[in-house]
């Protein structure tokens, strides 16, 4: 394998990481005084 | 020269570092939801919590102490919900603990990716003292109740006839699909 390709590899994980703890905050912050 | 470098050297021990980001983080998605249950657990065994922390009285005026827990933590007062960022808050269209009624009182589970004020709240079961250090009298009460509700479950929040207190927050844990509610009911005031 190419080192470039590794590099965008791991680059996409990170990305991916990041993007899952984000989204996890961002559900439960707009969520949570919904109607009560 | 400078091209060669790059392409052998650097570039791999770029990428190494890379990895170790990728399995640091990959390690903390992982092993995050269970670190505050092994953090409570330790505690538990470690020191068992005494029966009634909070003192002094007079220092605290609105103050919500739950001893299983070793929960201790002033109730915020406000209309908006942003106040939460900051801890628990009492809901404003409900009862004080001096008024009898239904107080309520409303927590994160977590906040920002971490855990919050009400994170342990699933721990607590029937039985289990509640108390609120409120304008200088203490209000002891006892956990009658637990129960999962949809978030539309505005009843939770309707007045009561007897003193009451309702804590309430998300569940399961890392969603806000539901809400889990812990009912008390008053079983002593300490002027």
């Amino acid at each position: 394998m190419k080192e470039w390709h590794r590099t965008i590899i791991l680059v996409g994980l990170i990305l991916a990481a990041l993007l899952v703890m984000w989204w996890s905050n961002q559900q439960y912050q707009t969520n949570f005084i919904e109607t009560l | 020269m400078v091209k060669k470098f790059w392409s052998n050297k650097l570039h791999r021990r770029i990428n190494d570092a890379l990895s170790i980001v990728v399995l640091l983080l990959a390690g903390y998605l992982i092993l995050a939801p269970f670190a505050p249950n092994a953090g409570y657990y330790t505690k538990q065994i470690v020191a068992a919590q005494p029966e009634n922390k909070s003192q002094d009285i007079e220092a605290k005026t609105a103050q919500l102490y739950i001893p299983k827990l070793d929960f201790d933590q002033p109730i915020l007062e406000g209309e908006n919900a942003q106040i939460l960022s900051r801890g628990i808050w009492r809901r404003p269209n409900t009862s004080k603990p001096d008024l009898g009624g239904n107080t309520v009182i409303v927590g994160h589970r977590f906040y920002r990716s971490r855990p919050a004020d009400f994170y342990h709240l699933d721990k607590l079961k029937n039985g289990d003292s509640i108390q609120i250090d409120w304008d200088h009298a203490r209000y002891t009460y006892k956990v009658t109740n637990t129960l999962v509700v949809n978030p539309d479950a505005t009843h939770i929040e309707a007045d009561s006839h007897e003193p009451m207190l309702t804590l309430y927050t998300c569940t399961p844990l890392w969603t806000a699909t539901n809400r889990l509610v812990i009912q008390a009911k008053l079983v002593e005031t300490t002027p």
